[in-house]
């Protein structure tokens, strides 16, 4: 079944380059990160520009997530390159609709934004999703 | 067909937020209110843990008000 999401908006302040300001569209949902018993609330963007599923490493040792244990890598984004990033496999539940495993980063990279990225691997590669920015809504196939 | 999830109006919640502040959210859907707020997120979790909600929503409010690239 197609499940159908607003995007959520954020009011972007004037600037020189925009001096009315603006309002970005972000296509945000609410998700769980489960490890074993522990549950860990938290916001993912759904963000087909991302590589893999991502999260700010904070939100893993609240997990109980030890990152000396972990697989690592490097990661990159905006303004930042080879950030250590630690992979765990988790799960994560779509507000109880479906939970489904995610082998997930962790890195310091994300803490500034405090929410997680919904990317390629463990998402858009399980679930049909479909943008529609003037409708200011997004849809994600949840068989 | 399609079914809607829970929209939650993240910029009208985190609106009148300290920048950088975690933030932790109720559970309750429509209505979703701010819980506590700090900037240790550790600190953030236990406020709204002792205000009764066992898995409080967390996010962070944006250090800045610019544009986000991913």
């Amino acid at each position: 079944m197609w499940r159908q999401v607003s995007y959520s908006q954020f009011p972007i302040a004037p600037s020189p380059a925009f001096p009315t300001g603006y309002t970005a569209k972000r296509p945000i949902v609410q998700v769980d990160l489960l490890t074993g018993t522990d549950r860990f609330s938290c916001f993912g963007i759904v963000d087909s520009g991302a590589d893999l599923c991502t999260f700010p490493l904070s939100f893993a040792l609240q997990l109980g997530l030890d990152p000396l244990t972990a697989r690592s890598a490097t990661s990159s984004g905006l303004g930042s390159t080879n950030v250590p990033t630690y992979y765990w496999d988790i799960k994560i539940d779509l507000q109880g609709i479906i939970t489904f495993n995610v082998y997930a980063g962790f890195t310091e990279g994300l803490e500034a934004w405090g929410l997680g990225l919904l990317g390629q691997s463990g998402f858009f590669d399980r679930f049909p999703i479909s943008f529609d920015y003037r409708k200011d809504k997004f849809e994600i196939f949840i068989p | 067909m399609a079914s809607t999830i829970q929209p939650i109006d993240l910029g009208t919640l985190l609106k009148d937020l300290p920048p950088g502040a975690w933030v932790a959210l109720s559970r309750d859907g429509v209505g979703t209110r701010v819980l506590s707020y700090s900037a240790d997120l550790k600190k953030a979790i236990e406020q709204a843990k002792a205000m009764g909600e066992a898995h409080p929503v967390i996010i962070r409010v944006p250090e800045s008000s610019g544009a986000l690239l991913l």
